[in-house]
């Protein structure tokens, strides 16, 4: 049985975090939320099996694999762009930043919704939520090589995502 | 470090996770390399502009709301979860059927049983054979009982009265019993006693065909007690008896 003010001490700071992981992931608004409350009382069912110090990441990671059921339940699969490492490897030549100085929140988005859920998942923890290669490693239960490797690509492919939007404004480098 | 080697860090590098040897040869190696310090100047320009641009959801203010209905319900299952397991109502009907039909059945047996202390009773008086050994002594009696039965019956005198007259055998419930025989003037007591073996009796008391019975189980041992006296004298006979055995 599990402390129901104590959880909410621990888990609802965590509350925005946790919509904003299942957006990154694909979800839409109305999806978002259902995926929250579902995340919020799975965490709840399992409290007594949290040990950890840090509520967040904990929540988070019950919010990523909730989302992924959830996304493949109602099958949205088409959002879910069925993910390979090497087919969504990317020549690594980077893009000038110059050329995406202007570009507007809205662009990143449309850019990043085009990525795999499993780039945008690494973007989302690495950048955002600052968690180290070796905290996304364990949370996504991959070797920490490829994490690594994933947000390199992740980052490379976002670039070629966002210079397709604006080839206008593509730079000489390129 | 040649260029390929130091681009494929880069990234790691500004994440800085690149661990201490790989990151001192590949500032040693942008130390010397323009193209690479260039590249590395790009990355770093695209990561700022992402983190100033990426998106942030913000949940609608009733999400909150929402969810902390929704851990209501939760605790509220988790309080009565014991209640929704299908075994514990299987369980409990199971249970209930058992208790039913062992009730059911006992009290059958219970009326059974009494009727043919009854019946030996009478049909024991009818004949006049009301015992195989003849003793006022109960030590002689028992004694007699345990060497034809495959258990030792407790023979002991009720007082108020009554006296020895003997034991015999007979039969309850298809198998075989000893009758201790007791008189008081005109009143005549049996008691029937055999091994209650795991189906003992509850303690019950009746009249049968003019005659008081009364049942019950004591030391692992099935007593019933028949008399023709008239009144409601045989419960406290039945309380000498128990308090005689103990
Ligand atoms: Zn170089």
């Amino acid at each position: 049985m599990g402390d129901i003010s104590r959880f909410e001490e621990l888990f609802l700071p965590h509350l925005d975090a946790a919509y904003n992981l299942a957006r990154w992931l694909g979800s839409g608004d109305e999806d978002a939320q259902d995926i929250v409350q579902e995340a919020y009382t799975r965490a709840f069912k399992g409290f007594a099996k949290f040990r950890g110090d840090n509520p967040r990441a904990w929540l988070l990671t019950i919010v990523r694999n909730t989302t992924y059921t959830w996304l493949r339940k109602r099958a949205s699969q088409d959002k879910l762009v069925p993910f390979d490492e090497e087919v969504h490897a990317m020549p690594a030549e980077p893009v000038p930043s110059e050329a995406y100085q202007e570009a507007r929140r809205g662009q990143v988005e449309a850019a990043l919704s085009r990525l795999p859920a499993e780039y945008r998942e690494v973007l989302l923890l690495f950048e955002f939520e600052n968690w180290s290669y070796k905290a996304i490693a364990a949370a996504l239960q991959v070797p920490i090589g490829t994490v690594m490797s994933r947000l390199s690509r992740a980052r490379r492919r976002l670039q070629q995502e966002l210079a397709h939007d604006r080839p206008e404004e593509m730079g000489d480098e390129l | 470090m040649n260029c390929e080697q130091a681009k494929a860090l880069l990234d790691t590098y500004i994440d800085g996770e690149l661990g201490p040897d790989e990151r001192a040869q590949l500032e040693q190696h942008l130390e010397t390399c323009a193209e690479c310090r260039a590249t590395l100047a790009r990355l770093r320009r695209f990561r700022d502009f992402f983190i100033a641009n990426g998106p942030r959801y913000s949940p609608p203010p009733e999400l909150k709301t929402k969810v902390l209905s929704r851990l209501e319900i939760a605790k509220r299952r988790e309080a009565t979860a014991w209640l929704r397991k299908p075994w514990l109502y299987a369980g409990i009907l199971l249970l209930g059927g058992l208790l039913l039909s062992w009730w059911r059945i006992s009290a059958d047996s219970e009326k059974a049983i009494a009727q043919q202390a009854v019946s030996n009773f009478v049909r024991a008086a009818a004949l006049e054979h009301l015992c195989d050994v003849v003793s006022p002594d109960p030590g002689v009696v028992g004694s007699w009982l345990t060497s034809k039965l495959d258990f030792s019956p407790p023979v002991v005198l009720p007082g108020l009265g009554f006296q020895m007259r003997g034991g015999r055998l007979d039969v309850v419930q298809n198998r075989k019993v000893a009758g201790l025989v007791y008189k008081r003037n005109k009143d005549l007591l049996t008691v029937f006693v055999w091994p209650a073996g795991g189906q003992p009796l509850r303690p019950n008391s009746r009249f049968l065909d003019g005659k008081q019975v009364s049942a019950w189980t004591q030391a692992d041992l099935n007593f019933v007690a028949v008399s023709n006296m008239s009144g409601q004298g045989l419960d406290e006979v039945v309380d000498r008896l128990k308090n005689a055995i103990k």
